[in-house]
């Protein structure tokens, strides 16, 4: 059974149609990508899934259950942070999490301690939320997230406002929770990095429409070829030797910078070819297949 | 359920909101205690003289200091002067012979004087006279029948603590107590908006709204009733208590009057005979039920406003904006001013006059014959059930874009 799966949805708010039919499904334990430009229905989609708004036409079930019809068996095991945490800044951060800990029936205070030691914030628990900072504040909306032991975990634009050492951290917590738990993640984001580092499945959407829904993983296993660049000083040089040699598919010049379609794992040999011919390298490196050039594809002159 | 209301009740008491209230309250109730406590010595014998004195001395200095005084200026103010030496002698000869009359003789002479007045009356056209002379006579008859002695004007207890209380405070006061508890209750989780923490998680929307109106009717009603319940017992204790059988007169019904005073306003009349007596423990039990009934009409109130906004700020000032409104333009002397607000909440905010009648008491300042006990339950249960309904419908079907 899929843990999420949204049919044919569409919503408009006053007289802007917001989302335009958009059908998706998660698996169990899957990392599911949502990205979009700004304004592209991402949040509105996700508002939908948790209960905050109602489609307009289309359904949406979780583990089976409508999320129309059934809620609360539908949110049951479902854990998101919906835009920013929002936190009770007067109560402590424990309290914050005993708010919600009471809509349930079966948390104990051992599972609060638990989730708090996950997201490592054991030590500033009982502090009131307003002394947090930004990243402790993220950290206790994702505790709140995970209280319920989720079987979906909804993160919406996760690492905004977090700093690169935070980002790292999250990303790890995101992982392992996934792993461990095996719980299936949907993360709606505008960073190409974030999507392309963590999940399984991507789905882009653009204007309320999902224009496509791409598996990460399968389409590198898939191709047997991979895109390397290369710098140096003696451009002309090397795209001559480089034309000659028959592991090489294409090469391209793009801004000074060799660009070469190749087969997989060859990048060693060429780089002893190169030195034979003495043509100095200043860098060489793979290029992560093409996510962002797909991405620019799908959402043409949307912002990034 | 349970759990959820606990919930509420924890936001309320961390936002320090219960404390604030409770605080505000207890120093207008000490407020009320002094004030009243000064009133009785006042009303003392010794008071009295005191104020006497103080009279004459400022005549005298007024007599001396100017010059431009008239020979008959002079006269008058002498005249006044002996006035008040002879009102001092009575209160003073007073004092000293006590009453050769006992309290039963005093309210027989008066029964008979009031017999004798109400015979002479036109039964047509005096009949708001009539019905009050015929409450005086029901409470004499009481107090003679059950060995009670009479109150005086002047005399304070912990009964007259508590009606002043509910003269002064029972609207303004309490509506914004109230208010203060409940009109941020939904607003106030828009910015920064929890609100949409606590709908996406797996309870109903009318659970969540109605462990909000529990948790705010809760708390207001122990709050309000605990400090009035504290404000009597330390009037007793300073001023006495009163006696819980003491003669209570309720139930005037009114009618339209034959006569009519003016062409724009109509009269009304009270029906003679409609008075009837009850003990005071009575009256203060149907006083405590008909304030539960304001306090819930205006909790369900106050919840709507907080439903329809998103905004504290907004939510919070309009209900109390609207409070003092509709408190000034109920005493405009216009009809249908006085018919709109025979059914609006706020006009059925003063429960103790409310289960005596004297709302609509035309000797009051002519309010409105609508304003009695039965029709203040029914506009407060309409207030409470209809403003409660329209939010649970506001709160169920609305998209949480916050």
């Amino acid at each position: 059974m899929n843990v999420l799966e949204i049919k044919d949805v569409h919503k408009h708010l006053g007289t802007r149609n917001i989302i335009k039919g958009i059908s998706l499904s998660v698996k169990e334990g899957e990392i599911f990508g949502f990205l979009g430009p700004n304004g592209a229905g991402k949040t509105t989609t996700i508002r939908m899934i948790v209960g905050l708004i109602a489609p307009n036409k289309g359904s949406i079930t979780i583990l089976g259950h409508d999320i129309q019809h059934n809620r609360e068996n539908a949110l049951k095991e479902v854990g998101a942070v919906v835009e920013n945490p929002e936190l009770y800044t007067y109560l402590t951060g424990k309290e914050n999490l005993k708010q919600l800990a009471r809509i349930y029936k079966n948390i104990s205070d051992k599972d609060i301690d638990e989730v708090v030691s996950l997201v490592g914030l054991t030590d500033r628990i009982n502090d009131k939320v307003k002394k947090y900072s930004l990243g402790m504040k993220q950290r206790l909306g994702l505790a709140e997230s995970l209280l319920a032991n989720p079987k979906l975990l909804i993160l919406d634009e996760p690492t905004n406002g977090l700093d690169p050492n935070g980002i790292i951290e999250f990303r790890e917590l995101i992982k392992k929770i996934a792993k461990e738990r095996n719980t299936s993640i949907f993360i709606s984001s505008h960073l190409l990095s974030e999507i392309e580092q963590v999940c399984d499945t991507v789905a882009f959407i653009d204007k309320g429409v999902i224009k496509s829904i791409e598996s990460l993983n399968g389409d590198s296993a898939q191709t047997n070829i991979e895109t390397a660049v290369l710098a140096t000083s003696e451009t002309d040089k090397a795209v001559k030797l480089l034309k000659t040699l028959n592991t090489i598919h294409e090469v391209s010049l793009k801004d000074s910078e060799i660009i070469l379609q190749i087969e997989k794992g060859l990048i060693p040999q060429i780089v002893i070819e190169l030195t034979k011919n003495n043509i100095p390298i200043e860098e060489i490196y793979k290029k992560q297949q093409g996510l962002e050039e797909r991405y620019l594809e799908l959402v043409e002159g949307g912002s990034i | 359920m349970l759990n959820l209301v606990k919930n509420e009740l924890i936001k309320l008491h961390y936002k320090r909101k219960l404390l604030i209230t409770v605080i505000v309250l207890f120093v207008v109730s000490i407020l009320i205690c002094a004030g009243t406590f000064a009133l009785s010595k006042l009303a003392t014998p010794k008071g009295q003289i005191k104020i006497y004195e103080t009279n004459i001395t400022n005549l005298e200095n007024q007599k001396q200091n100017n010059k431009n005084l008239s020979e008959k200026d002079i006269h008058q103010i002498d005249k006044q002067i002996e006035d008040f030496k002879a009102q001092i002698e009575t209160i003073k000869s007073n004092a000293n012979n006590p009453n050769v009359l006992s309290w039963k003789d005093t309210v027989e002479a008066k029964t008979t004087k009031l017999e004798e007045q109400k015979a002479a009356l036109d039964s047509f056209k005096d009949a708001g006279e009539i019905e009050s002379i015929n409450k005086e006579l029901l409470i004499n008859n009481y107090l003679l029948k059950n060995n009670i002695k009479p109150l005086g004007d002047f005399d304070f207890t912990s009964f007259s603590i508590v009606s002043i209380f509910f003269k002064l405070c029972s609207i303004l006061l309490v509506c914004i107590i109230i208010s203060i508890i409940t009109a941020d209750i939904i607003s106030g989780e828009c910015t920064p908006p929890t609100l949409k923490v606590l709908l996406s998680r797996p309870v109903a929307r009318w659970k969540v709204l109605l462990s909000k109106f529990i948790a705010a009717l809760v708390s207001s009603l122990i709050i309000i009733i605990s400090i009035e319940v504290l404000l009597y017992l330390l009037g007793g204790l300073i001023l006495g208590f009163q006696n819980m059988s003491y003669p209570m007169a309720v139930g005037t019904k009114f009618k339209e009057s034959v006569i009519q005073i003016s062409a724009s306003n109509k009269s009304f009349v009270p029906i003679v005979g409609s008075t009837y007596i009850i003990p005071l423990w009575l009256y203060l039990l149907r006083t405590l039920s008909m304030q539960i009934l304001f306090i819930t009409a205006s909790v369900s109130f106050f919840l709507l406003l907080s439903s329809l906004f998103k905004s504290s700020t907004l939510s919070m000032t309009l209900s109390i904006v609207l409070v003092i409104v509709l408190d000034i333009i109920k005493q405009l002397p216009f009809q249908i001013v006085r018919k709109i607000s025979s059914f609006i909440f706020i006009t059925y905010g003063n429960s103790l006059d409310l289960v005596g009648s004297k709302l609509s008491d035309y000797s009051l300042g002519s309010l409105n014959p609508l304003q009695i006990p039965i029709v203040g339950i029914i506009v407060l249960l309409c207030w409470s059930i209809g403003c409660y309904v329209i939010a649970h419908l506001v709160f169920t079907k609305k998209d949480i874009l916050i």
